[in-house]
Parts: structure tokens; C-alpha cells; sequence
């Protein structure tokens, strides 16, 4: 991707000047992008190394030690090197500002600086393999385990999540402060892209949330190595309190991986269906009850923690009540299908079949999770992994890589190959399904998580050869993504300039876009997704209100 | 709605969490049906032809949103109306004159202590037709003790006592009990089982139990758990003193430079004067509780097992 945005336009800048130093917010949302796939590539390496030992208990493919190491190192850098970098690094950094009219970020210096803060933040995550020393105690690393476990890798680990959580918050600092004050003339908030509306929601989670993981993981690192005692219950203190400051983040960080990814899809539906988004209001207000609603909903996972069975109840409403806002988005992305004229592209397919089919699944798995009495039986056990993944993979990796295509013309100025677009999503689609499916089943029958066997009961063996099947085709899905969008550097045929008919701001401008976005501001005067019949005499961003039937 | 499709449970809250289970999943199969219905039907009719290549100019219909924002709201908060009224059944399920065992959570073993004084690793039993309650705590780390078969679990914290309410229990066959939160290398193992017993077999389970606990390698066992194995592997792994697996019987040389057989004498005097003979490669052993003679011989009982 990076080469391909130089190759359209002549830059007579070095390489050094052109993208070490640059503050240009779409060479850094490249970046952002690059660095996050190039990280994907290991977390799906751990997978896969997890689901060979799963299908071969007993085979010893890794050691007990090694797969403990190799699952912390997947939750790790899945969710704070590819997913959270990737929609709320490189999606926000190369569209916010564009969509909204902008000619760059507010605070340009400091977009760089978060670009290079998380670089840092992921080497030294991913150092401890090359020590010998990967930290062991899961993504979650709750203590009194995680002070026990020796090593430099866990010390790594704690500073590695702290500068990258340092880049989180000045991101999000940046692109509230670019929503908020550089819009062009005409762009009202009612009139900013839906991406846009779930970038803000999301950048105030990061906002709020980050300090608190900050804080658990900040007082691990005093626990492990300045004789302090906040997780120390010999000495009065309360492992707990980790669990409480950990989920309060690592709860909304869940919908900062899913609302930009809700936002994505919510910017391609309209444009394959030819149809105005149904219900653009409601889209954009339940992107924030979300946001709020996701802060009071943390305890859910501490269920069986300790606390008493009934101190859960409220959490369990405001986790039941959090389906609604959910509900309403898919009400209303199958309405927006509804009388459309669809395009089956790639990007189309990832959202509308990819997301909306399985995060629909992911969704409703999350109810049996939301209650307290099945939750006891559940909490822990593969039921949950099959849960999360549903929502993680295939609601937000779906989207990311239906944005990846979606704005790929536009980033490189070359169009990606359509057909094996086409038949990626389907080879997705087939293994995601085989991989998580069987796990809801292994769950409720009795396989508890983060195990590198599972000799009570044989009976698993069925669904884990499955899953593991499952997850080397979505390998193989993955290295088909990959192909496409290297080989389309230099094969793919010239991008023009709005090659979708789309309506967002990005596609008014060359792609790629010259180096400061517009040569002149724009002047918006309606909402960008006037699709449709009644909308053909009008032209792009002409007067017409919201037409309501 | 039939339950009986899931596999059998053995109390009555695992039944009701089991029924609740069941109208969750109805509730989410409809919803599912018709979100996956809608989204392929919609997917195949309005795909674009030559003759439909304008999609319809609908922005929104208000009407049709607030149905949807209520309808399912409603279904939720019926849900958790009803699932409100069994978290507290299950609160309240543990009677005032239920059976207590206590459970102990360790890296990485579940240990059972009966009211009698009586307590057995890995292996339970409770009696049937009892109320029983689990009180679970923890050693060292976090483990969470896990019966699918009863749906029920809690974690076990250290510092803390967290209550399993079982009910009353029936079934014949071993239960698997589980460690489901992550406790480090051997998580995976760390397994138990459970048995439910008739009254004269849980009464000579309970005998058996407590003449095991006093003497014997069982007993040893758990001494060695609590002053032994921190520093004494029993896998041959290296640790601060000498692994115990194949000790029992082998030959060590000493700093001295002299040989000893390990055999019960040489035992007994390693842990009551541990500076007399200490094995080459190792320094002395720091004090430890004073054992009387019925538990060194159960300490070497058990190391005796450690073949």
C-alpha cells in the first residue's frame, strides 16, 4: 500500500522525509494500516499454533508453558496491535479529517507521534519472544498469577500496553479536537458521515477508558517490583480491584473494536444498495447510547469473581439493555438493503453478509452471557471464546477488511482484483463459521478456556479437529487478502477518482488525494448519502432534506 | 420448552439455568431466523439488474423505528425480569442446615475438607438427597472451581470465601470438576472428580477419608503441600532442594563427600536436623514445622510414591 501512494504522484521528497517524517494524516493512516497487518500476521501465526495443539491433545505440539505464552501473545496483540490500531489508527487517521473537509488532523505533529508511540509500544510487546521470556498470564494478566509470573516479559508487556494506551489517548485528543472544529462550512454534525459519528463515540471511550487500564496495570508493575500491595491479600490488599480497573477499560474497549466497525459498514451499504441509509439519526445516536451504555456494563464479566451472585443483577440489565442500541443498527442496515439496487462487490459482501450475518450470531451468543444464572455455568469456557470471536472476527474483522477494499482504490489509486475479493469473503465466510461455531457446543458441554487439552472430556475432540480446521482456512482466506492487495499495487487497473459513485467527501478528490486533501475547501449543503430515484436530478451535496416516508 | 436435548443435570438450579438457557435460545432463533432471512431475501430480490439500478429514495420511517427500538426492548426487559428472580433463587438456595465442605484451591490441586476433620485431593463425594454447599477459597492464585454438570461454578479467590450452592444432588457416575480460570502451567490438569453417595457409602467414603488424612501417603501428601513442595519439585524438575520423584531408595552424595541411601532414617533426619546431611549441589534446608513421628512417617509414605 505504501509504495502505491507515492507511485501516482511525482514527490521528489526521500523516502525519510516522505514517511518517516511526515505529519500527513493519510501517509500516517498507511502506516497505521501496514504496521497493524504486518502485526496480524503473528497473532494469526499464535492461532493457528493454539489450534494445532487443540486438534492433537496429548501431541504436545507446544509445551504447557509454550501455549499458555502463545495464547496471552494472540489476545495481546490481536486486540492492542491489529484491531484497536487498525480502526482507530489507520480507518480514523486517512478518513476523519477528509470525510469532514479537513485538510489534515488539528494537531498534526502529535498524529505522528501516536503513529510512532504505538510502533514502540508494539516492539516492545513483541521483544519477548526474542528474549525467550513471553509473558504467560493471557491478555487479561490478573494478578496474584500475574505478580508470580517471573521474567522481563510480563515487565514488557505492562509497558508495552502503557505507551500504546499513552498513543490511544493523544489519537483520540486528535480527532475529537478535528470533528469538533474543522469541519467544512456546511458540515453539521448531522451531516457528517456515519464512520465519522462512530470515530467521535469511540475516541471519547478511549478518552475515558485508557486511564483506568492504565492504573490496574500501572499498579501491577509497583506489586511486581516496588513491594507495594495493592493485589497482595496477605497484606490487606484485593485482587479484585485489578479485575474492577481492567474490565471498566477492556469492557468498552470491546465497542471501540465494534462501533468504528458498525461505522464502516454503516459508509458502504447505502453506496452498493444505491439507497439513502435508513434511519441516519438513529444510527448515529445509538453509536453513542452504545458508548455510554458501555462503561455500566464491566461487572458482567465478574460474574463468578467473588462478588455476591445478586450484586450482578444490575450489570446483567445494562448488558441485556446494550442489545437494543445493536438491534436498532441492524433494524436499519437490512432496511437500507430493502428496495436497493445491490451491488455484490467485495466490500458489500464482507459488510452485508460478512458483518451483519455473523456479528448477528456474535450478538445473540451475548445474551446467554448477559445473564447472570447462565453465566455461571458459562463464564470461562469456550462458549465465551465462541462469542467473542463471533463479534471480533466475524463482526470486526469483517469490516476492516470490507474497508480495506472499500477505500483501497481510493488510498492507491489502483482498484484491487474484484473476483478474488469475491471469492476471499466466501472462503471466510465457510471457515469462520467452522472455526467458532463448535466452540458455543464444547462450551456449554464442559470445555473450560485456555487449555492445551482437554482429557475429561473426549467428547471434545469432534468440534476442536473442526475449529481447527476452521482456522487454517481462514488462514489461508487471510494470505488471499494479502495477495490481493500487494499484486494490486502493481497490477491493479487505475482507480479513478470516485470509482463507487459515493457520496463522503473523500471521493470529491483525486485518488490518491493530493497532499492537503482539497484545493479549496468544500461547501456541504446536505447529508451524504442522497441516493436513489428522487435523488438522481439532484447533484452531489445539493440542498435536500432528510426525504422521510 | 423441552430441555432435554442438553445433557443431563444433576440439581435442581443446573434444571432451571438449563430451562432458562432454552427460552434464551428460542428468543435468539427467532431473532436470528429473521435477521438472516430479511438479510438474504433482501441480499437475492434487490440485486442489481439492468432494470433496477436506482435503489428506492427511503430515508427513514419513524413509526417503524420506534417498533423496533420497543419491541425488543420489551422482550429484554422481560428477560431480565425473569432471569433477576433466579440469580436470587440461586443466592438463596443454600439452606441453613445444608452440608458444608470446604474447597481449597491450589497450584495446581482441588483439596475437600469434610466437617469431620476428614479432607481428600482431587476426589469428592457428597451425599445425596442433602443440601449441599461448597465453600471455596483459594492458596495462591485465582482458580475457579467448575461442575458443568451441576451449571454452577465460583471462582476461588484468595483472601476471600465464595459460596457454591449445590441443592440437592442425584446421579450415579463420576462428575468432572474443573479449573476454569487460567492458574498457569498445569491449568489444564488441574481436575477433580465428584461422586454422589447413599448414606452408608458416603459414611465409610467419610471414615476412609479421615483414617487416610491422619496417616498414610495421602496424609503426607498434604503436609508436603503445605511445608514441602515450594521448594521440592515432585516431577524431577529443578527447584531449591532435590526433586522427591525417584528419591525414595537412590543414592546422593553429600557435601562432604560422602554417600547416603535415601531410605526412611535418612529422611527423618533430612527434615528434623537438616543441616546434618546435606545432599551435594544444595544448601541446607531452612527450618520447617516440627512433624510429629505419625506425620514423617506419612511424608515419607508419600515420597515412597513418587516412584
Amino acid at each position: 500500500m505504501a509504495t502505491a501512494a507515492v507511485a501516482g504522484t511525482v514527490r521528489p521528497k526521500s523516502f525519510w522525509r516522505d514517511w518517516v517524517l511526515t505529519v500527513d494524516h493519510k501517509k500516517i493512516g498507511i502506516m497505521y494500516a501496514v504496521t497493524g497487518l504486518f502485526f496480524l500476521i503473528f497473532g494469526g501465526l499464535a492461532a493457528l499454533a493454539i489450534r494445532t495443539q487443540l486438534a492433537m491433545p496429548g501431541a504436545e505440539v507446544l509445551k504447557p508453558d509454550s501455549f499458555n505464552q502463545f495464547f496471552t501473545m494472540h489476545g495481546t496483540i490481536m486486540i492492542f496491535l491489529f484491531v484497536i490500531p487498525m480502526l482507530a489508527g489507520a480507518f480514523a487517521n486517512y478518513l476523519v479529517p477528509i470525510m469532514v473537509g479537513a485538510q489534515d488532523m488539528a494537531f498534526p505533529r502529535m498524529n505522528a507521534l501516536s503513529y510512532w508511540l504505538y510502533l514502540l509500544g508494539g516492539i516492545g510487546l513483541m521483544i519477548s519472544p526474542l528474549l525467550g521470556a513471553m509473558p504467560d498470564v493471557g491478555w487479561t494478566a490478573y494478578p496474584p498469577y500475574s505478580i508470580e509470573s517471573k521474567g522481563i516479559g510480563l515487565d514488557l508487556w505492562v509497558t508495552g500496553v502503557h505507551i500504546l494506551g499513552l498513543s490511544s489517548i493523544l489519537g483520540a485528543i486528535n480527532t475529537i479536537v478535528t470533528i469538533f472544529n474543522m469541519r467544512a462550512p456546511g458540515m453539521t454534525l448531522n451531516r457528517m458521515p456515519l464512520f465519522v459519528w462512530a470515530m467521535l463515540v469511540t475516541s471519547f471511550i478511549q478518552l475515558f477508558g485508557v486511564p483506568a487500564l492504565a492504573g490496574a496495570v500501572t499498579t501491577l508493575l509497583f506489586d511486581r517490583h516496588l513491594g507495594t500491595v495493592f493485589y497482595s491479600v496477605a497484606a490487606g490488599g484485593d485482587p479484585m480491584l485489578y479485575q474492577h480497573l481492567f474490565w471498566f477499560y477492556s469492557h468498552p474497549a470491546v465497542y471501540v473494536m465494534v462501533i468504528p466497525a458498525m461505522g464502516i459498514v454503516s459508509e458502504i451499504i447505502p453506496v452498493f444498495s444505491r439507497k439513502p441509509i435508513f434511519g441516519y439519526h438513529a444510527i448515529a445516536y445509538s453509536s453513542v447510547t452504545i458508548g455510554l451504555l458501555g462503561f455500566l456494563v464491566w461487572a458482567h464479566h465478574m460474574f463468578v469473581a467473588g462478588m455476591q451472585v445478586e450484586a450482578g443483577i444490575p450489570f446483567m440489565v445494562t448488558s441485556l439493555i446494550i442489545a437494543v442500541p445493536t438491534a436498532i443498527k441492524i433494524f436499519n442496515w437490512l432496511s437500507t438493503l430493502w428496495k436497493g439496487s445491490i451491488q455484490f462487490t467485495t466490500p458489500l459482501l464482507f459488510s452485508a453478509f460478512g458483518f451483519i450475518f455473523l456479528f448477528a450470531i456474535g450478538g445473540l451468543s451475548g445474551l446467554f452471557l448477559a445473564a447472570v444464572p447462565i453465566d455461571i455455568h458459562l463464564h470461562d469456557t469456550y462458549f465465551v471464546v465462541g462469542h467473542f470471536h463471533y463479534v471480533v472476527f466475524g463482526g470486526t474483522m469483517m469490516a476492516i477488511i470490507a474497508g480495506l477494499f472499500y477505500w483501497y482504490p481510493k488510498a492507491t489509486g489502483r482498484m484491487y482484483n474484484e473476483k478474488l475479493g469475491i471469492w476471499t469473503f466466501w472462503i471466510y465466510f465457510f471457515g469462520t463459521n467452522l472455526t467458532f461455531f463448535p466452540m458455543f457446543l464444547a462450551g456449554y458441554l464442559g470445555m473450560q478456556r485456555r487449555v492445551y487439552d482437554y482429557i475429561h472430556t473426549p467428547e471434545m475432540f469432534l468440534w476442536n479437529k473442526l475449529a481447527t480446521a476452521g482456522s487454517f482456512i481462514i488462514g489461508f482466506a487471510t494470505i488471499l487478502v494479502f495477495y490481493n492487495i500487494l499484486v494490486s499495487l502493481w497490477k491493479g487497473a487505475k482507480a479513478e477518482a470516485n470509482p463507487w459513485g459515493a457520496q463522503t467527501l473523500e471521493w470529491t478528490v483525486s485518488s490518491p488525494p493530493p497532499e492537503h486533501n482539497f484545493h479549496e475547501i468544500p461547501v456541504v449543503t446536505a447529508y451524504p448519502y442522497n441516493f436513489g430515484v428522487s435523488g438522481k436530478d439532484h447533484k452531489r451535496f445539493s440542498d435536500d432534506d432528510a426525504v422521510r416516508v | 420448552m423441552p430441555t432435554n436435548w442438553l445433557p443431563e443435570s444433576i440439581n435442581i438450579i443446573g434444571k432451571q439455568v438449563d430451562s432458562l438457557f432454552v427460552l434464551i435460545f428460542g428468543i435468539s432463533l427467532v431473532a436470528f431466523i429473521l435477521v438472516e432471512f430479511l438479510l438474504i431475501f433482501f441480499l437475492i430480490k434487490y440485486k442489481r439488474t439492468k432494470q433496477n439500478q436506482e435503489g428506492l429514495a427511503v430515508h427513514g420511517n419513524t413509526k417503524l423505528e420506534i417498533i423496533w427500538t420497543l419491541v425488543p426492548a420489551l422482550i429484554l426487559v422481560g428477560l431480565g425480569i425473569y432471569s433477576t428472580q433466579m440469580t436470587y433463587d440461586i443466592q438463596k438456595a443454600s439452606a441453613a442446615d445444608a452440608y458444608e465442605i470446604e474447597v481449597i484451591g491450589r497450584k495446581w490441586s482441588w483439596e475437600f475438607k469434610y466437617p469431620n476433620g476428614a479432607s481428600t485431593i482431587n476426589k469428592f463425594m457428597v451425599p445425596e438427597g442433602k443440601d449441599v454447599v461448597l465453600k471455596v477459597t483459594s492458596v495462591d492464585v485465582i482458580h475457579s472451581l467448575w461442575i458443568p454438570d451441576a451449571r454452577l461454578k465460583q471462582d476461588a479467590v484468595p483472601g476471600r470465601e465464595t459460596v457454591i450452592p449445590l441443592g440437592k444432588l442425584q446421579g450415579g457416575k463420576e462428575y468432572p470438576v474443573i479449573c476454569a480460570e487460567y492458574c498457569g502451567t498445569a491449568h489444564t490438569k488441574m481436575l477433580a472428580t465428584m461422586t454422589v453417595g447413599k448414606e452408608d457409602e458416603f459414611n465409610k467414603f467419610l471414615a476412609d477419608a479421615k483414617k487416610a488424612s491422619e496417616e498414610g501417603p495421602q496424609a503426607g501428601e498434604k503436609l508436603a503441600m503445605q511445608s514441602c513442595l515450594s521448594c521440592h519439585s515432585i516431577d524431577g524438575s529443578k527447584s531449591a532442594g532435590p526433586s522427591w520423584k525417584g528419591l525414595y531408595g537412590s543414592e546422593k552424595k553429600l557435601t562432604n563427600g560422602q554417600m547416603v541411601k535415601v531410605d526412611d532414617e535418612y529422611i527423618k533426619e533430612s527434615i528434623t536436623n537438616p543441616g546434618a546431611k546435606v545432599p551435594e549441589g544444595y544448601s541446607p534446608m531452612p527450618p520447617v514445622a516440627k512433624f510429629d513421628e505419625k506425620q514423617l512417617k506419612s511424608i515419607t509414605e508419600y515420597i515412597k510414591t513418587l516412584k
